[in-house]
């Protein structure tokens, strides 16, 4: 058997390694950004993990969310950054446990998103989850996408 | 220490100034911002009265023994106040609204021209009253404009 459909992955990059606190609701931005050319060998999807850390248990079925603001749209104009008024691109959410401590999540409801903007900046939403997100937080997304089985 | 901009922003969510000792108990929870328990501190006391429709019955069920000895002095003083008489009237009918501020105006004028039953006019003042929690997001909103955060 061969020209299958299988799932292949890259090479995981950290878009962020030590973010600041998110208060409940506020939004904050990884630092890095991701370019699918340059950092994902051209795979159009991606698999994001968030590391989270909550000194107080936030609110369970709370989320967190995963924004995109896609970068260099027309020539090297960016989009806005999500705002009140205008979102930007929702991309998914993490959903993490109602208790304290490190927790590594992963994006529901697939864990992957497909065909990711070209390039973007990436933001984390504290979506009603009641508590900060304590300093230290980390992002990273994993290049993925489909080929023929050799 | 609470900036300026925060305690404002809280007391404009509590909807009155906090104490000095609310204040206290705040800061450690505004510096972690765990904005569940910031709520729970600035909801204590906020109620508020729900559509409670009542009638001579709850008033005996609310004033027990007093009740009835309540509604005659009601009853008397109507006879020279029109606006005791007329007020009675949907109490017969069981559709006196608490959550209606005249109605509770009304009830409160009562407490001055019969203070015998002040105390179970604030019984009656309670029916229907529930708590009116504010909730941890809009304490999170408030927060997070005064503290210059970027928020959705």
């Amino acid at each position: 058997m061969s020209n299958e459909n299988i799932v292949v992955w890259g090479a995981a990059k950290t878009l962020e390694s030590a973010g600041a606190s998110i208060a409940n609701n506020a939004l904050a931005a990884a630092s890095a950004l991701y370019s699918i050319e340059a950092d994902g060998a051209g795979f159009p999807d991606g698999e994001f993990v968030l590391t989270v850390n909550y000194s107080t248990a936030p609110t369970d079925m709370s989320l967190l969310s995963l924004y995109a603001r896609p970068m260099d749209v027309d020539g090297d104009t960016d989009t806005d950054v999500p705002d009140a008024t205008r979102p930007n691109m929702f991309l998914g959410a993490f959903q993490p446990d109602n208790r304290t401590g490190v927790q590594t999540l992963v994006l529901t409801p697939l864990g992957f998103v497909r065909d990711l903007p070209r390039k973007a900046e990436y933001y984390i939403h504290n979506s009603g989850t009641g508590q900060a997100v304590q300093a230290g937080w980390a992002l990273k997304v994993t290049p993925r996408t489909n080929k023929a089985a050799p | 220490m609470l900036t300026p901009k925060q305690t404002t922003a809280l007391a404009g969510v509590a909807g009155r100034a906090l104490t000095p000792a609310e204040l206290a108990s705040l800061e450690p929870l505004v510096a972690a911002r765990n904005d569940v328990a910031i709520a729970e501190i600035i909801s204590a006391g906020r109620t508020v009265p729900t559509p409670t429709q009542i009638g001579e019955g709850t008033v005996v069920a609310v004033m027990g023994e007093r009740g009835g000895l309540f509604l005659d002095a009601v009853v008397a003083l109507g006879q020279t106040d029109r606006a005791v008489y007329w007020g009675m009237a949907p109490v017969r009918r069981g559709v006196l609204d608490l959550s209606i501020p005249a109605a509770r105006a009304s009830l409160l004028a009562l407490q001055a021209k019969l203070p015998d039953y002040a105390s179970e006019i604030d019984k009656l003042l309670q029916v229907g009253v529930v708590a009116n929690p504010v909730d941890y997001n809009t304490v999170s909103d408030a927060l997070n404009k005064a503290e210059g955060r970027m928020t959705l």
